[in-house]
């Protein structure tokens, strides 16, 4: 065969070989097969079809708040004279892992929140809520959302019902599907204020806007409208910038293509499973948190509990339930450090803690991969928790102190 | 145009047949073009930075290579020229300040922003290029043909913005563009480009982000003993496989139009000795810091100990500087600088009073972790935000010790993965070699090896580089 054949014939072959990887998913298939050899529970416990409305749920989950709160002002606004109570915590807000012996889902799953929810509109027709969680949201994230949100009177709160979960002081930055957020001037120009407070939080909203920067430059770029060579380097105001765009469009009409940003979640997906069955290092593995991350988690929640104050908003503070099985403190030391946090923000916030973490039994439980999941619970678990919630803290009577204060 | 983007990519399938397609004789002329369009790329405006500089630096060789009593002159003012490039563009924070207080002084109080100087990428090599083209010219090592010549070996697109550094007398030859189309090169080319694109954004983009988190300032005061190694470790990856990925994209692209750059990373972390480590390390900017400024400065001396050292120093501290004004760099190159002289000493020492150590396995593997520690300590300043954020994280790495760890439990696994493949890379590498040894034995296999084993493999790699793909990662020495 001639040379340059040879060389096409190579060039053919890898772009072929690529398209059956992009068609197969190699780690996909090996994730299952690791599944299969471990013996995990069936797909169908983790709910895919669980209750959702867009008017009561920040339904993206994090991944799209901007137009999910759009249809939240629209309803509050066309609700003006409820009382207004906002759910914010983390995936255990919007996710049913169903428990050994529970049946398969015939309908959607309802959580602990939408059940109180409901409970609440049977008590008073007058009263709305909102459930604004996300999968591993950082508490910097939370005073993000808050401080968006307070600032908008359709959006703002009477009271609000915070989870504090010992998981949630382990992450920390914010997400890049909230920088949106920050087309409203008003919330950039107090992101900004805050970035310079030098907070202990003050790196992650630096860092936060430094990508919508770059994001929003990208964007000017892409679409044209640059204003000519920028006087420090930017990578995203280069013809090259303006090309990749062009390339990169024209490659992602391909559908086979496009799978490309699935083969990233295969391929984390099988060094995650490598980790929990070869390493045994589980997202339940107990762990001491220290450092900047619980650094910056306390100063937000303290920063938190000033805000809702300040704006004469109802806190009300609740510690997550945990699955028994699992203890996420490597030491006592770790669960008592916690714990005097906890009951030092809520005795600054006014008012009890409400401890639910012992609140819902071993069995009803979900399980991970390998393991019983320290987060999520099954369908009675959850009808547990939204009674235990509903009978403690006293949120019929928002209504009361919502005081006209918006 | 990153390297690794996909527009560079889809490029390459054009202008790669295209070149073979062509005369020899219209080869040179179209990568000349090719490497403009590469740069114009960034920013037609930085076309001006290389073009002058070419001019001034061709203008000064002829005059040079006429001899005669103006000759050093005309050398000693292209050298200044060539120097004032790198001065003017990349110490903009040195001579900045001074200038605006004059300015100042004359009540003109003019927006920072309005004369700031956008920097053209890789001013840094391509000076040091034309240096030690001037240099040759000097020694007659090489004749100032034609501009175009000069201009192609400064402009040639794959060591354009990050090198390799390359003298004028390696790559000149090479730009006559008479080769045969060689497939075995080819394929070598071919490799280096998908392992670099695999090692920029499967292994130094994603260890690049961690660490950028833990060197968080107001957050990096938390981080303890293990936190703070485990981020020099991390960086010092990081730094190496996103410069390393370029070396081996520029060294495979320029394979893949018959070209052969020089290597520039020879497996650094496997030093046995801090000398060894900067024949692993940057391997051409050594090359050309021992060539144009360590020997010239130490034949003068002799090589009497005490001159040596402080040469060392000194010429350390402009490596340092080499990568900009900041004095973490300075201070990188200095403790490097001390490493070396610590070492010296050692040698010296050792040939004299102890020659009996030169085989001892105990110094042997004293000198490989004694580099190893040394070495990583040194990112420290490298990388930190500034001097209290340096001091203190040496502190806590060498005596304040902390435990506990504080950063995403990912981190430490993924530094700890990384560094498993850095320390079996080299034996990968052989392996690789003798199983394509094996392969090339009888035509079935060498068959299965072209068609299909090598194709698996670049199409895995470019699943790799799809599914981690970041658009609009930077190279770090992108900056340099």
């Amino acid at each position: 065969m001639r040379k340059p054949v040879q060389a096409a014939a190579v060039l053919a072959s890898t772009l072929l070989l690529l398209s059956l990887y992009l068609f197969v998913h190699p780690f996909l298939r090996l994730s299952d097969g690791l599944d299969a050899l471990y013996g995990v529970p069936p797909k169908w416990t983790q709910v895919d079809d669980v209750y959702r409305n867009p008017n009561t749920q920040e339904v993206t989950h994090g991944d799209n708040p901007v137009p999910s709160l759009k249809v939240l002002a629209k309803y509050w606004g066309a609700h003006a004279d409820a009382t207004r109570i906002l759910f914010v915590g983390n995936s255990q807000m919007h996710t049913v892992s169903l428990a050994k012996g529970e049946a398969k889902p015939t309908g959607p799953e309802k959580t602990y929140v939408d059940l109180i929810a409901e409970r609440l509109a049977l008590q008073s027709a007058n009263t709305v809520t909102y459930r604004l969680s996300s999968s591993g949201m950082s508490y910097p994230e939370v005073l993000w959302d808050l401080i968006y949100m307070m600032n908008r009177p359709e959006l703002k709160p009477d009271a609000i019902v915070m989870q504090l979960n010992y998981q949630a002081f382990w992450t920390g930055g914010i997400r890049d599907s909230i920088l949106a957020l920050l087309d409203d001037e008003q919330f950039h120009a107090q992101v900004a204020n805050a970035a310079r407070a030098n907070k202990p939080y003050s790196a992650a909203f630096q860092d936060a806007l430094q990508r919508y920067d770059e994001r929003k430059s990208a964007q000017r770029a892409a679409s044209g409208s640059g204003n000519g060579p920028a006087s420090t380097f930017s990578a995203s105001a280069t013809p090259g910038y303006a090309i990749e765009t062009v390339a990169r469009k024209g490659l992602d009409h391909d559908a086979e293509f496009r799978k490309r940003a699935l083969a990233k979640d295969d391929i984390v997906n099988f060094l995650y499973r490598c980790r929990l069955y070869f390493l045994r290092l589980k997202p339940s593995t107990a762990r001491s948190v220290t450092g900047g991350r619980l650094v910056a988690a306390h100063a937000s929640v303290i920063d938190i509990v000033k805000l809702c104050h300040t704006e004469k908003v109802q806190l009300f503070l609740f510690s997550a339930p945990v699955n028994p099985l699992v203890s996420l403190y490597r030491t006592p030391g770790d669960h008592a450090g916690y714990q005097d946090f906890i009951e030092q923000v809520a005795s600054e916030n006014g008012g009890p803690l409400y401890d639910f973490e012992d609140t819902i039994d071993a069995s009803h439980w979900g399980n991970l991969l390998n393991g019983p999941d320290p987060l999520h619970m099954g369908r009675t678990a959850h009808v547990l928790m939204a009674e235990e919630m509903y009978n403690k803290i006293p949120l019929e009577h928002v209504a009361d102190h919502a005081g006209g204060h918006r | 145009m990153q390297f690794n983007s996909y527009s560079y990519l889809i490029l390459l399938m054009v202008v790669v047949p295209i070149f073979w397609l062509l005369p020899s004789n219209l080869r040179r002329w179209y990568v000349l073009g090719i490497s403009i369009l590469f740069y114009a790329s960034w920013s037609p405006v930085f076309l001006l930075a290389p073009l002058a500089l070419c001019a001034g630096v061709f203008l000064a060789a002829v005059r040079i290579s006429r001899g005669g009593a103006r000759e050093g002159h005309w050398f000693r003012g292209a050298l200044l020229y060539a120097l004032s490039f790198l001065v003017f563009f990349r110490y903009q924070a040195l001579w900045w300040p001074a200038m605006s207080a004059v300015l100042h002084g004359f009540s003109h109080s003019p927006a920072h922003t309005a004369l700031q100087i956008a920097v053209p990428l890789g001013i840094s090599f391509y000076s040091f290029e034309a240096i030690s083209y001037l240099v040759d010219i000097r020694q007659r090592r090489v004749q100032p043909t034609r501009f175009s010549d000069l201009f192609l070996f400064v402009m040639f697109w794959p060591h354009l913005i990050a090198g390799p550094i390359v003298r004028f007398r390696e790559l000149a030859p090479q730009f006559a563009f008479k080769k045969q189309f060689d497939m075995a090169l080819m394929m070598r080319g071919l490799d280096r480009l998908i392992l670099g694109i695999v090692q920029k954004n499967l292994i130094a983009d994603p260890v690049g982000s961690w660490v950028d988190e833990g060197f968080v300032t107001q957050l990096a005061q938390a981080n303890t003993t293990i936190d703070n190694w485990f981020l020099a470790i991390g960086f010092g990856l990081q730094i190496y496989f996103d410069f390393a990925s370029y070396s081996n994209m520029a060294i495979g692209v320029a394979q893949l139009i018959g070209i052969q750059l020089p290597e520039n990373f020879k497996f650094p972390y496997h030093a046995s000795t801090p000398a060894d480590f900067w024949q692993r390390w940057h391997m051409t900017l050594s090359r050309w810091i021992r060539d144009y400024l360590f020997f010239p400065i130490n034949v003068r001396f002799q090589a009497a100990p005490l001159p040596l050292y402080c040469s060392l120093l000194g010429v350390m501290a402009l490596v340092g500087l080499w990568h900009g004004a900041g004095y973490g760099f300075v201070l990188w190159g200095v403790l490097h600088g001390c490493y070396l002289v610590i070492y010296r000493i050692y040698e010296n020492a050792q040939k004299k009073h102890w020659p009996g150590l030169e085989h001892s396995r105990v110094m042997s593997g004293f000198w490989k972790v004694f580099t190893l520690i040394t070495v990583i300590a040194a990112w420290v300043p490298f990388r930190a935000n500034g001097y209290t954020q340096a001091t203190s994280m040496l502190k806590s790495m060498f005596g304040h010790l902390t435990f506990g760890v504080t950063l995403p439990l990912n981190f430490y696994l993924v530094v700890l993965l990384v560094s498993a493949y850095t320390v079996v890379e080299p034996y990968l590498d052989k392996l690789f070699t003798k199983t394509d040894g094996w392969m090339a034995q009888t035509a079935a296999r060498a068959s299965m090896q072209m068609y299909l084993l090598r194709p698996a493999l670049y199409a895995f790699g470019l699943l790799l580089f799809l599914a981690f793909d970041e658009r609009n990662t930077q190279f770090i020495y992108f900056q340099f």
